[in-house]
């Protein structure tokens, strides 16, 4: 009798043990399930990669082109970039001479300017891991003697449309 | 009397005995039985959790947005002239699976954009800065896997 009860004591103590696992098992679940979420809901960020084709696209070009006032007129034809495109997905771009990245970024004289987005963004180190800044690429570089900084910038979203 | 009494007692301690072994069979039946349980539940636990991961992976609308910046990127490094085929096959295996009706729908350029569609009723746009034209473009189906290729040109030339 005494046997008997205690075995069932212990019993009821395995069963117990199943609910205490089963939380184990759904506290474990819902940090997966979390985790994948947070990982696949924001998608792949492809706009510092942007800035960087942008960025190498206009150094190519300026390093190309015959003088500074052909670049500066010519610009969109020269460089084969699409104005339009650039100034409607949230592109920025800024051209200086003989300053560096953050001088020009301050700076009013420009060699070339585009795009509605405040420049100054870009050297905003808190901004670097915050998905609502604009993403950046700064560059510096010689040619033809003369100093350039490039400072380019991408917040292009992806459109969902329905149809 | 006193023979009769040491029967008894080792009678007793035979059953005792016998008992004990029992119930050692049935606790080896009830352990086994639990951990079946937690394995059991374990593996639809496991198995549950890589097909949502599975799933999410798949989804449509993710693999239609990373696959068209993949695409504009493609354009924006391009040069008229060249000729670009991409490897689309993953993309095109969850389109016929979502059911898209027109499979030259899957994939379309224009204005500068780059359209990708995986499910019915919804597209993911991205736009490529180059200013040049995409033409001529068409998957090649089991080629071994399927591709896209497309024609940069020169916007000018059209």
């Amino acid at each position: 009798m005494m046997k008997n009860k205690m075995n069932k004591k212990a019993e009821s103590g395995q069963q117990v043990m199943v609910f205490a696992f089963l939380f184990l098992l759904v506290l474990i679940g819902m940090g997966i399930v979390g985790g994948v979420v947070v990982y696949y809901g924001k998608g792949a960020d492809f706009r510092k990669i942007d800035s960087e084709i942008l960025n190498y696209r206009i150094r190519e070009c300026l390093s190309e082109s015959i003088n500074l006032q052909q670049f500066k007129e010519n610009f969109s034809s020269l460089c084969s970039l699409n104005k339009t495109v650039l100034e409607d997905k949230g592109f920025t771009i800024k051209v200086c001479q003989d300053l560096s990245p953050e001088e020009c970024a301050n700076s009013k004289e420009s060699i070339f300017e585009l795009g509605n987005t405040h420049i100054q963004a870009c050297f905003i180190n808190a901004a670097e891991n915050n998905p609502e800044y604009v993403k950046c690429t700064k560059t510096e570089f010689f040619d033809k003697g003369e100093k350039f900084s490039i400072i380019t910038g991408s917040n292009q979203r992806i459109a969902r449309v329905n149809t | 009397m006193k023979l009769k009494f040491c029967m008894n007692r080792m009678n007793r301690q035979m059953t005792i005995k016998h008992v004990f072994k029992m119930n050692k069979k049935a606790g080896i039946g009830d352990n086994l039985m639990n951990n079946v349980v937690y394995l059991l539940l374990a593996v639809i636990f496991l198995v549950g959790i890589l097909v949502f991961v599975n799933a999410q992976k798949n989804n449509g609308a993710i693999l239609a947005d990373y696959y068209a910046k993949e695409i504009a990127n493609a354009v924006n490094l391009a040069q008229a002239g060249d000729e670009i085929i991409i490897d689309v096959h993953k993309p095109t295996v969850v389109a016929v699976k979502n059911k898209v009706a027109d499979r030259n729908e899957i994939f379309g350029f224009n204005n500068n954009q780059v359209c990708v569609k995986l499910s019915p009723g919804q597209k993911s746009c991205y736009s490529y800065f180059n200013d040049v034209t995409v033409s001529d473009w068409e998957i090649k189906w089991g080629v071994p896997i399927n591709v896209l290729k497309f024609k940069v040109t020169a916007k000018s030339k059209l």
